[in-house]
């Protein structure tokens, strides 16, 4: 069946309506309000990666249409530190779990790591094309980044490139990594579909998920980096077994794709951030859904027309979600 | 001004060209200019997704009896740099329909095909329609391309009578940021009676040695 917009529209209307059932779930926990003439919404054709959380939802970093990557405490939204990359423009931003690392990939193909604390350079590392993903691993050792040929693993500390992942052929297209919370393994979303687990030292290929028909925009490991969740255009997340590459299990299909996945540290939720399946760069309409792993079902929701959802992560017992709209971000609690 | 016949002429002269063959110079400037004519410039890629489904079906025939849209024609020839025919190219397609909207649950708009022994081929089509709300985003057909010894090609087919172009695609390309090169953008050639146009656009791939 093809998506049709009447379809569309009236599943996405069925798909909030219950959001009166969660209301009391959802608690705004402050703002922060952006320079004149700063704007939440990404540049026409560039996909919203412009705000990243830290895992421990400590710290949080954003680069708008001004080209200034900034760093913000939350859930104050106090600005910790502003960084003017006007000459050589930011195009993704990731932080480390713990929030002590700022990964920033530039427009030059270079990827810079910097300290939070003393807000200095510590690493620097040159792709050998535009960087499509990058993640430092949980124990800050390792760096993998991903371009339109291969991706490579890096040990921070010493900046020795430990492997070199060629990719099934060059896809130009977006891309995903993981690594697992044990700091064993990388996994990977590919252009032919499949999801790749590498050893994240030696880059030796684990296992080679296939089963899924459509590329997945969006992967993280299970707390205990037994299970990988994957989602994406398919509007379902699906649960691998990161050994064998099986799919294990297929969360109740939703009505939009999923663009975004994140577990928490006790490895009961996840939580699971939705975008109307118009299309996948159009974040101006999003849904947050916070999944009980045990009980397959959805225990909060959170949605607000109008608001992009840029990212959440897990405090404690309840899910901290950045979204925004015009000159404003907002931090909501989901629990 | 030399021509090329001279210039080879010129440099063997000068002992920046030997010809170390049983064959003529003359034979073999000829060849040697015959092959570069056959040089080709390999199609550029462009971003495969994030709707390329995989295991789509064998067909050549996309469109069928009563969809709405333009009916259209895709065909070409799938070559190498070298201009040499690749005969056991495999080509898939995919598209939206004519609203805009990709096929996510089925394999509507999207299909896989071996080209001839001449590495032809031929698709028929709607044109595809705008994404909805997006219209700054090109029509656009996405090709995947494999064969044997060379390297696969991602790449997407734009229309140059696409209204973001303005007619002018050499000028305009990149009013849709996905555009990197007016490369990718072909003309558009309507026929038939015009209560039954269809349109036709020619989309020759060309794919670099491994």
């Amino acid at each position: 069946m093809i998506c049709r917009g009447g379809a569309a529209v009236v599943a996405f209307l069925i798909f909030v309506s219950l959001s009166a059932l969660f209301a009391q779930t959802v608690r705004k926990e402050g703002s922060i309000t952006l320079p004149a003439g700063v704007s939440v919404a990404p540049p026409p054709g560039r996909v919203n990666f412009s705000a990243v959380l830290s895992r421990n939802a400590a710290l949080l970093a954003t680069n708008f249409n001004d080209n200034v990557v900034r760093v913000w405490a939350l859930p104050s939204g106090k600005l910790l530190h502003a960084l003017d990359t006007t000459a050589d423009p930011a195009t993704r931003l990731h932080l480390s779990d713990d929030g002590r690392l700022l990964a920033i990939a530039y427009k030059s193909w270079t990827i810079k790591v910097w300290d939070v604390a003393s807000w200095k350079v510590q690493q620097e590392f040159a792709a050998p094309s535009a960087v499509r993903a990058f993640v430092i691993s949980p124990d800050n050792h390792l760096l993998a980044f991903a371009t339109d040929h291969d991706k490579q693993i890096w040990e921070l500390s010493t900046q020795k490139r430990l492997a070199v992942l060629h990719s099934p052929f060059d896809c130009y297209c977006l891309m995903y990594l993981a690594f697992s919370p044990d700091d064993t393994m990388l996994s990977s979303t590919d252009g032919d579909t499949a999801i790749r687990v590498y050893d994240a030292h030696t880059g030796t290929l684990r296992s080679t998920a296939s089963d899924l028909l459509l590329e997945s925009l969006a992967i993280d490991f299970s707390s205990d980096s037994k299970s990988l969740f994957v989602g994406g255009p398919d509007q379902s997340i699906s649960v691998i077994d990161p050994l064998n590459g099986k799919l294990r299990d297929t969360m109740p299909e939703q009505s939009a794709t999923v663009r975004g996945l994140v577990t928490s540290g006790d490895g009961k939720q996840i939580a699971a951030i939705y975008n109307l399946p118009k299309r996948f760069d159009d974040a101006s309409i999003s849904v947050v859904l916070l999944w009980d792993l045990g009980a397959r079902s959805v225990r909060a929701r959170f949605e607000h027309l109008g608001i992009a959802v840029l990212g959440g992560a897990f405090a404690g017992g309840r899910f901290l979600l950045v979204g925004g709209s015009g000159d404003k971000l907002s931090i909501w609690s989901l629990q | 001004m030399f021509t090329r016949r001279a210039i080879l002429h010129k440099c063997l002269a000068l002992g920046s060209l030997t010809v170390a063959s049983k064959f003529s110079a003359e034979a073999m400037f000829a060849a040697f200019q015959d092959r570069e004519k056959q040089s080709r410039k390999p199609t550029p890629p462009n971003s495969l997704g994030p709707f390329y489904k995989k295991l789509a079906p064998i067909t050549a025939t996309l469109r069928a009896p009563g969809d709405p849209g333009l009916p259209l024609s895709l065909s070409g020839q799938v070559l190498d740099t070298r201009g040499e025919v690749l005969p056991d190219a495999m080509i898939e397609v995919w598209q939206t329909n004519h609203f805009g909207y990709y096929d996510i649950d089925g394999y509507r708009y999207r299909g896989k095909l071996p080209v001839d022994a001449s590495g032809q081929y031929k698709i028929e089509t709607v044109m595809p329609g705008h994404y909805p709300d997006l219209s700054r985003l090109c029509q656009h057909v996405h090709y995947l391309v494999t064969a044997p010894g060379h390297k696969t090609l991602v790449t997407q087919l734009y229309f140059a009578t696409d209204p973001a172009f303005e007619g002018d695609p050499q000028k305009n390309f990149t009013r849709d940021p996905g555009v990197h090169t007016p490369e990718l953008i072909r003309p558009v050639v309507l026929a038939g009676e015009p209560e039954a146009i269809h349109a036709a656009v020619s989309f020759e791939l060309c794919l670099e040695r491994l």
